[in-house]
């Protein structure tokens, strides 16, 4: 299974001006489906999951002006590869919350998980919510303007420090 | 043996991380505990009959009534100790009242 820096690309860092989760899906769904990263049913497959389950995580338990993440997935069949799209929104977009699908909150950042393996993603998300839950992260990523430096910061953030000696 | 379903939209990423964090956990505390992970689509009343305590990743409509102890499991996946512990102490106080 792939480490969790390992499914980040550079390429997959998009910058969305959208104002509605529709349009964040239809977007970000067609940019992936060029990439030959996901199926043609994917957007729907998105929206729909999003509307009955979804995906908002409120980071005010973390820490004071924590900006609020989403983790937007479908079912691994509509997937075609194992990769952590990182979407920064120029403005938040309502989400509703995850564990209280009933409350709503704005979100500043989407990591789309996608994951054609049914078997092997155990951990994506486990290490992804280390990585939103822990040194501000969060925070850090919404004060910077590229997409290089994202990229950069969540690699630093995401290899294993004994990958790096 | 306890054997607990943890459930959520995908049956993917969220009820993968609450089986784990269940099972870890719980075996920490000195309880034998097998869960399996689902998509909440995919539950049938015969399924969910064959374990002791659900944990879904938040409230959860399945269609039917469910005849055994449900714990929301969503906290969990925080992954930070004080939301977790709350989760993990109900579902021990399950386990405690199941008396298997």
């Amino acid at each position: 299974m792939s480490e969790l820096n390992e499914l980040f690309n550079e390429k997959l860092i998009f910058f969305e001006n959208v104002t509605t989760q529709r349009e964040l899906f239809e977007s970000v769904g067609s940019r992936l489906l060029e990439k030959g990263l996901v199926k043609p049913e994917y957007t729907n497959a998105l929206i729909e999951r999003e509307a009955h389950f979804p995906t908002g995580l409120d980071l005010s338990v973390v820490g004071e002006n924590v900006p609020n993440v989403a983790i937007p997935h479908t079912e691994t069949e509509y997937c075609n590869a194992e990769q952590v799209v990182v979407v920064k929104l120029e403005n938040e977009v309502p989400f509703h919350n995850m564990i209280s699908p009933d409350k709503q909150l704005n979100v500043k950042f989407a990591f789309f998980i996608l994951n054609h393996q049914k078997s092997a993603q155990t951990d994506i998300l486990s290490n992804l919510m280390t990585f939103f839950t822990q040194d501000d992260n969060v925070k850090a990523l919404s004060q910077l303007n590229t997409k290089e430096e994202i990229y950069q910061y969540i690699q630093s953030k995401t290899t294993k420090r004994s990958a790096l000696i | 043996m306890i054997k607990v379903l943890a459930a959520c939209g995908a049956g993917v990423n969220s009820s993968h991380q609450i089986k784990a964090a269940i099972e870890e956990e719980m075996k920490n505390r000195g309880y034998d505990v097998q869960a399996d992970a689902v998509m909440i689509k995919d539950i049938t009343e015969e399924m969910i009959s064959k374990y002791d305590i659900f944990t879904p990743i938040s409230k959860t409509d399945v269609g039917f009534d469910i005849k055994i102890p449900v714990v929301e499991a969503g906290p969990i996946l925080y992954r930070i100790p004080s939301m977790a512990k709350p989760v993990f102490d109900e579902i021990e106080n399950v386990i405690k009242q199941l008396n298997k």
